[in-house]
């Protein structure tokens, strides 16, 4: 099983972003994709979560369509919620129970009944990532997924990251830094 | 609401006046309650990346816009609507007209919040979205408040309950309409945004 991208092409308000990128990613394996400012790292990884159309080439994701989390540069947080209710909303979201273990892990148990307003920004997207793992889909999306965090969260986020690999889970991930050390694939994109 | 409040101290305590305009007033505040509240209802989930999150989920973008109309009618006209014996006390809104514009207000303002829904998608990735929702749903509110002040009107006025049921025929009539096709447009207004 595989994500299979052809000359893949994509246009937003009428410019063209991106155009000729093909490549393919297998299960169990993580793939880099880095670039410039500007050079549609973020517009690729939301093609192929299926938010923006595809202009020209495909995506073949199979039936997969429904195990993608998109983990985004924003961080979606609302402010009057605390990182504890928002747990529970997203979890239900996505039909999953609740472990507030994850709140534990990601350093925010002590946060969980604070409302999102008083938390930084590296708090933010802690929150972010526990989203994403209470979401427990098989394909991560990861946009910019360290810009915010400290090392020691960087440090969890890549424990997680090797484990989800383990299982049979795929990652695809645009960043400015190669903060995983053995990517199977780096992808190039020009600006 | 601070308008029914307001008005009988800046008219005065004139009864008649008060009673005659009462149902318009009611109308009209409950206008002004969807305008404050229908301005942010996409456009923070739209900017925060939360509507990304509802998207890769399982809902579609009517269930989404469906779910958001609907909430906005339960959170923002309902109240009203219930509320509605109070405010009258306020406007001297005749005893009788009570319970007939409770009746008008809740078959008409699920309109406004669908209808509202829809404008609030059309101005989604405008800088100036609070400034132009209101020109885009004004002119389609006014259907709605003709009819809902209106068939009051006709009942206060010239006693016509036969006139003041067919206007509300008009009102669910108006009220159907805009629950089956306004989150369909809504939901691909906020598709085309996002490309």
């Amino acid at each position: 099983m595989s994500i299979e991208i052809h000359n893949l092409g994509c246009s937003l308000s009428g410019k063209k972003i991106f155009s000729n990128i093909s490549f393919k990613l297998n299960f169990g394996e993580l793939g880099i994709i880095i670039g410039p400012n500007g050079s549609g790292k973020t517009t690729l990884l939301r093609t192929i979560a299926g938010l923006i159309p595809i202009l020209e080439g495909n995506i073949n994701l199979s039936s997969l369509r429904d195990e993608i989390y998109l983990l985004g540069h924003k961080f979606s947080t609302k402010y009057d919620l605390t990182p504890l209710e928002d747990l529970k909303f997203w979890c239900s979201y996505f039909n999953n129970n609740f472990d507030e273990k994850i709140l534990e892990v990601m350093g925010l148990k002590k946060f969980s009944n604070l409302e999102c307003k008083y938390l930084s920004e590296g708090q933010k997207q802690r929150l972010s990532i526990a989203r994403l793992l209470a979401a427990d889909k098989k394909i991560w999306l990861l946009d910019e997924p360290t810009s915010s965090l400290d090392i020691n969260a960087i440090e969890i986020l890549n424990n997680y990251i090797n484990k989800h690999l383990s299982k049979g889970g795929m990652i695809l991930c645009a960043s400015h830094t190669n903060f995983y050390e053995k990517p199977d694939l780096i992808y190039s994109m020009e600006k | 609401m601070a308008i029914l409040f307001l008005l009988p101290l800046g008219i005065g305590p004139e009864k008649d006046i008060l009673s005659n305009i009462s149902p318009g007033l009611i109308w009209v505040s409950m206008i002004l309650v969807c305008f404050l509240s229908l301005e942010n209802i996409f456009y923070e989930d739209f900017n925060d990346g939360t509507l990304d999150l509802y998207l890769i989920g399982d809902l579609s973008l009517y269930q989404i816009s469906f779910a958001k109309s609907f909430s906005h009618w339960l959170s923002n006209c309902l109240p009203i609507v219930i509320l509605t014996p109070i405010f009258g006390i306020f406007v001297s809104l005749p005893n009788e007209i009570i319970f007939p514009t409770m009746i008008t207000l809740l078959i008409g303002s699920p309109a406004l919040s669908f209808i509202g829904c829809m404008g609030a998608s059309m101005s989604l990735s405008s800088r100036w979205h609070g400034l132009i929702l209101p020109i885009i749903i004004l002119p389609l509110f006014l259907p709605v408040l003709i009819f809902g002040a209106g068939s009051l009107s006709n009942l206060i006025f010239n006693g016509f309950e036969e006139v003041y049921i067919r206007q509300l025929f008009v009102l669910a009539g108006l009220s159907g309409l805009a629950i089956v096709f306004c989150p369909i447009i809504s939901s691909y207004v906020i598709k085309v945004n996002f490309e």
